[in-house]
């Protein structure tokens, strides 16, 4: 295994790969975990080396071990601490076996067989530790052999291609207190409708969280819209700004990121704007919830400016019941306000000559 | 360890000054927030505290790593029952790997108290510092009242070393000044409540 190094220049020290069926909430009926270590001569290896190579690029959710008795303690963390600092295969794979039944008693039948399979590598004190799923998927292959075209069908295979292709990397000096961060890939977290089958992997399996909290992600969020609304260049531009605002109102359960809130609500030009604007591509990418309280503390009013030196303050939520908005054929806007009067205030102004 | 310390200190300063505007504008509109500090530890403080030796042996072999109040944050609100209430905004903004209600082990003492945290430093503030070597990963958040914090802050002034063995009647007038804080803070509050009970019922 030592002289399997990687272009990056990391040395794999073990690497590890489990049948894993889905064994929560069921009698197992015979099914169990099957695992071995995986020799660098298997073709598989080379495979599995590539995806070690890339994952810093691909995992781009960032993550954080939890610790749910607060007392900085994580069962996964401690396998990984164990895989990393023990001297000889068989430790790193007790512990990597014990990951391997652990993702299987949180795996059910809507995400079925997998493969779960671990990379260590090392490069000077640098340790990588690559955790991936593959789920099973079947499949046709085709084979060229003295002119003849062989198809063949495999029941069960693993692709990384697949949206239900799992990572999980941590890169870290090992010590008593390292391994606590690391970065994810989860192609179903942010797409798709049943959240319950789409953390299983971070959440259950990891016991780990999004390091941005909804509170600080929603804070961070509304920061940058405030900028660009700023910073938009016409009104067309600061009413798309404002409609993405409105559409995100219903989905403070769901799993998001600024990434994907600027793909759907924005057009091309403003995503690739916002882009540049967050230069730090982990927290564009980074997955958290919207927090409906700081939303509504951080965005629940819509300042709107008319020429005539009027200025309304509008709930951002009930914009479009209390404001109405026409088009005129000069191509303004018109602007109307209804609701009942309340109450009537003097401010300051600007000073006039009268 | 010196020279690796001198090499991110400006980065542990911009840290901490991250931390204050971001643990300001999340309380700036809670009542009862007398003030909000976040400090960097002296070098002279990192190196001893890395410097500990257990059972002959080091107690931190990565003390950057394992450190975890080389960045530290102090929020002192006004009543004790405030400590509850930041605590949750707090917990739901950070996560936290670590709390600690710290108090005197016997009912009959009186000495140190304050809810300690243990929080991922929250990776936007991290931001352009990840990757350099030695950047710490946590930082620790004190929650006191305002008699916590000044009995702390003057046993701390003291100059007494933690766990140095003091003799009976010092060990009694720092007792003394821990009871008076002790006895303010329930008295405020009670107070408080009082007070809040009689604008419902008024």
């Amino acid at each position: 295994m030592n002289d399997s190094t990687s272009e990056q220049g990391f040395e794999v020290k073990f690497a590890f790969v489990a049948w894993v069926p889905p064994l929560k909430l069921k009698d197992k009926n015979g099914l169990q975990v099957e695992s071995r270590i995986l020799d660098a001569k298997n073709k598989a290896f080379n495979y599995f080396l590539n995806i070690f190579e890339r994952a810093l690029g691909d995992c781009k959710t960032e993550i954080q071990f939890k610790s749910p008795q607060l007392n900085q303690s994580n069962v996964v963390r401690s396998h990984i601490l164990d895989i990393v600092s023990s001297k000889t295969q068989k430790r790193k794979e007790k512990s990597a076996r014990a990951l391997a039944e652990r993702l299987a008693s949180v795996t059910d039948e809507r995400s079925g067989n997998g493969l779960f399979v671990i990379v260590e590598g090392q490069k000077l004190q640098t340790t990588r530790i690559l955790l991936n799923r593959f789920r099973s998927d079947e499949v046709v292959f085709t084979r060229h052999s003295k002119q003849e075209l062989i198809i063949g069908f495999l029941d069960e295979a693993f692709t990384k291609r697949s949206r239900f292709y799992k990572s999980a990397l941590f890169e870290d000096i090992p010590s008593n207190g390292s391994f606590w961060r690391g970065f994810a890939i989860d192609k179903q977290i942010v797409a798709n409708t049943n959240r319950e089958i789409s953390s299983y992997w971070i959440t259950d399996f990891l016991n780990a969280q999004s390091a941005i909290t909804s509170v600080q992600g929603t804070m961070n969020f509304a920061k940058a819209m405030k900028t660009f609304l700023q910073k938009a260049d016409s009104l067309a531009e600061k009413e798309q700004i404002i409609s993405a605002l409105l559409g995100l109102k219903n989905k403070t359960d769901k799993p998001i990121s600024i990434e994907s809130i600027c793909r759907d609500y924005l057009s091309d030009d403003l995503y690739q704007r916002f882009k540049v604007y967050f230069r730090d591509d982990y927290f564009f990418n980074s997955v958290f919830t919207l927090d409906p309280d700081t939303y509504q503390s951080e965005l629940g009013s819509t300042i709107v400016g008319l020429e005539n030196g009027l200025i309304i303050t509008a709930p951002t939520f009930d914009y479009k019941k209390c404001v109405k908005e026409e088009l005129l054929p000069d191509g303004a806007t018109q602007v109307s306000l209804s609701g009942k009067l309340q109450d009537k205030k003097l401010a300051k102004g600007k000073r006039v000559e009268l | 360890m010196t020279d690796f310390y001198d090499a991110i200190e400006a980065d542990l300063k911009n840290i901490a000054a991250s931390l204050h505007d971001n643990l300001f504008h999340l309380l700036e509109r809670v009542e009862h927030v007398d003030r909000i500090a976040t400090r960097v530890k002296a070098c002279m403080s990192f190196l001893d505290k890395a410097g500990k030796v257990v059972d002959n042996k080091p107690k931190y072999k990565k003390p950057f790593q394992e450190i975890q109040d080389i960045l530290g944050a102090r929020i002192v609100v006004f009543y004790k029952g405030d400590i509850e209430y930041v605590s949750k905004i707090i917990e739901k903004a950070y996560n936290p790997v670590e709390k600690q209600q710290l108090i005197p082990e016997d009912e009959n003492e009186f000495g140190y108290e304050g809810l300690h945290y243990v929080l991922f430093v929250p990776p936007h503030i991290l931001g352009q510092y990840r990757g350099v070597p030695n950047i710490p990963t946590f930082f620790e958040l004190q929650i006191k009242t305002l008699y916590q914090h000044s009995w702390a802050q003057g046993e701390h002034g003291l100059g007494y070393k933690p766990g140095a063995q003091l003799d009976r009647d010092t060990k009694r007038k720092l007792a003394f000044v821990a009871a008076q804080s002790w006895g303010a803070d329930e008295m405020l509050e009670t107070l408080y409540q009082q007070i809040q009970r009689g604008k419902v019922n008024n």
